[in-house]
């Protein structure tokens, strides 16, 4: 048990959208650390503790991962297949971060074990507001 | 077609065959049965005439007999020999009347037994008399020998005559029989030829039809799988055009949203400076816009591409449901009524949630200044279509805009947010729901849109509508 705030883990392909919600993250107050991996085989690695992130100590278990849906190499989707077939990963909540807004990307999301899903605003308070609620309903417990 | 004037020929020329066949041997035997029956006449009369002699000789041993010895017994057989003779002669005649026999020999042995006969009764009459030596004196002359040797002879001759005949008839008749019977199995053979013959072409005949059934079921097959082929592969080329355009509109969002968002961040951080202001603020809503265009044109897309399964649905929950999902349609925005309780039509849940989507927003929008939306959903049913209205108290449509409402990108009026894609989509959605759509409008007098869809049939159970949950919805 670490008194240290959990990793906020976020799974972004474009970097614009990384940056921007950091940004938010910051607008925020929040100063829980945040790791930005480009597709979901960098979760996949992440959460194995492989490759770049070998460092357990470095890069701990996150508290919450943010996914999006539509990534290179293995997409949202498949981290969602991958983190349910693994019972050690079933504790870290799991919250959908995607522009598209399919119902039925949504369901399947949802399907697959995805907690909440959000649709990327287009205004700036929105995603301060998206910040603040993640922390407040996800991270405000202590691991 | 040729085979079945082919098979009338055949069964034709079977029953002539057939038919003529047993006519043949039906004459044949005939006549084969006649020549038996002229022999057995001609037997009859060659036992008359052999009998005819002993007659004449049981006759003259009788008168004989009686001459001997003063005995009345012989003249018992006498007599009936003489009657039986009678009947001879009327016999005789009659053959020779029917030509059995030639009338002059016939004559002639009549009357030479007639003289022979009265002889005979004369010389029994003197001896009754007592006359004997004279009767004995008529026997021993040569003239009674002469006539009895005479009748002998005629008759002999005429007896081997008809025996010759008879032998000749014989013979004939054995011919004939002969014939008949070589006719009866020729006929059989030719008959029996000739269905073999008649069997062999018809069993070529379906042959060929199976042949070319067979054919013809082997194209049909080859067909099919083409058909097949062709399907799947426009199939996966379609699946391909979907995922294409969903990923060049996905990709063209990513920046967009990007301009959108730090647009806003600049907007706020130039919060002094008005005139910067309004520019950041000018890209804020330019780049939305463009993100709402690349929407609809992806709505739009998918209505023409995607695979869209038909069954029924309950509109009345459908549209309740939207009224209740769209803040723009809520009771504080808008008054939107429906009349009684809408039907369940045949249709896609996806592509009705479009349609009415679109005609509810576009009902709420385009109202004059200040004036709060008004709108009337109502039914038209017919016997298996229903017509749904929406009534509107907006600005209404110009009749020469009518001809083009429901184009791409066409907008009639540039006050009025929107991409000019959405009545379109209405339009499209509704095609591919085997309904059509119409408007009736007036400008300043608002409008009524109509949707004419099938209705479902009662046993049907409607489709569950699925609920989003959890998703924010920020516009």
């Amino acid at each position: 048990m670490t008194s240290a705030k959990p990793v906020i883990l976020v799974a972004e392909d474009i970097e614009t959208d990384a940056f921007i919600l950091k940004l938010a993250f910051e607008k925020a107050g929040v100063d829980n650390p945040i790791v930005v991996v480009k597709d979901g085989q960098e979760v996949v690695e992440y959460l194995t503790g492989t490759t770049l992130w070998d460092n357990r100590a470095a890069f701990p278990l996150p508290g919450i991962l943010i996914l999006d849906l539509k990534m290179p190499r293995l997409n949202g989707f498949d981290v969602l297949q991958w983190i349910a077939g693994r019972p050690a990963h079933q504790g870290m909540p799991v919250v959908m971060f995607s522009s598209s807004s399919d119902e039925s990307d949504i369901r399947r999301s949802k399907e697959l074990g995805a907690k909440d899903y959000f649709v990327k605003p287009h205004d700036f308070e929105d995603y301060v507001k998206f910040a603040k609620g993640i922390v407040s309903r996800w991270l405000s417990g202590t691991r | 077609m040729k085979s079945s004037r082919h098979t009338r020929f055949l069964f034709f020329t079977a029953a002539v065959l057939l038919g003529a066949g047993t006519a043949f041997t039906y004459f044949t035997g005939d006549a084969a049965i006649r020549g038996q029956q002229k022999m057995a006449s001609q037997l009859k009369v060659i036992n008359r005439l052999t009998e005819f002699p002993s007659l004449m000789r049981t006759a003259e041993s009788s008168e004989r007999g009686y001459l001997l010895t003063d005995e009345d017994m012989y003249l018992e057989p006498y007599r009936q020999s003489i009657g039986s003779i009678e009947s001879e002669f009327r016999e005789l005649r009659k053959l020779a009347a029917d030509g059995e026999l030639p009338s002059e020999h016939v004559e002639l042995i009549v009357a030479l037994s007639k003289i022979k006969l009265s002889e005979l009764q004369h010389t029994i009459d003197l001896r009754k008399a007592g006359q004997l030596d004279e009767a004995l004196g008529i026997i021993r002359t040569n003239e009674s020998k002469e006539v009895m040797d005479r009748i002998r002879d005629e008759v002999d001759t005429m007896r081997r005559v008809e025996e010759h005949e008879f032998k000749q008839a014989s013979i004939a008749a054995d011919e004939a029989v002969h014939f008949r019977t070589a006719v009866f199995f020729v006929v059989g053979l030719v008959n029996l030829g000739f269905l073999a013959w008649a069997f062999w072409r018809m069993a070529a005949e379906m042959n060929r039809q199976r042949e070319s059934e067979a054919r013809l079921r082997q194209l049909s097959a080859t067909l099919e799988k083409t058909v097949d082929e062709r399907t799947a592969s426009l199939r996966s080329m379609v699946g391909e055009l979907q995922q294409v355009s969903y990923a060049i509109a996905h990709d063209m969002r990513a920046p967009l949203r990007a301009m959108g968002v730090f647009a806003g961040i600049l907007s706020k951080q130039v919060e002094g400076d008005s005139a910067a202001r309004g520019n950041a603020q000018r890209i804020v809503d330019a780049a939305a816009r463009l993100d709402r265009l690349i929407l609809d044109s992806l709505n739009y897309t998918k209505s023409v591409l995607q695979e869209v399964p038909l069954g029924p649905v309950d509109l009345d929950k459908l549209v309740r449901g939207l009224i209740e999902t769209y803040p723009n349609l809520h009771a504080e925005m808008a008054d939107i009524r429906i009349d009684g309780t809408l039907p369940r039509v045949v249709g896609n849940e996806a592509l009705l949630t479009q349609c009415f989507s679109n005609l509810l927003a576009n009902a709420v929008k385009f109202v004059a200044q200040g004036v709060r939306p008004q709108v009337r959903i109502r039914e038209e049913r017919g016997v298996d279509r229903t017509r749904i209205w929406v009534e509107d108290n907006g600005i209404g449509i110009p009749t020469a805009a009518r001809a083009r409402l429901f184009g791409m990108f066409e907008k009639l009026d540039n006050q009025y947010e929107g991409t000019g894609i959405g009545l379109a989509i209405v339009r499209k959605v509704t095609d591919r729901m085997d309904g059509r759509i119409g408007v009736e409008s007036e400008p300043g007098k608002g409008s009524r849109f109509w949707v004419e869809l099938r209705l479902a049939p009662e046993s049907d159970v409607p489709a569950t509508m699925s609920q989003s949950t959890g998703a924010v919805s920020h516009p």
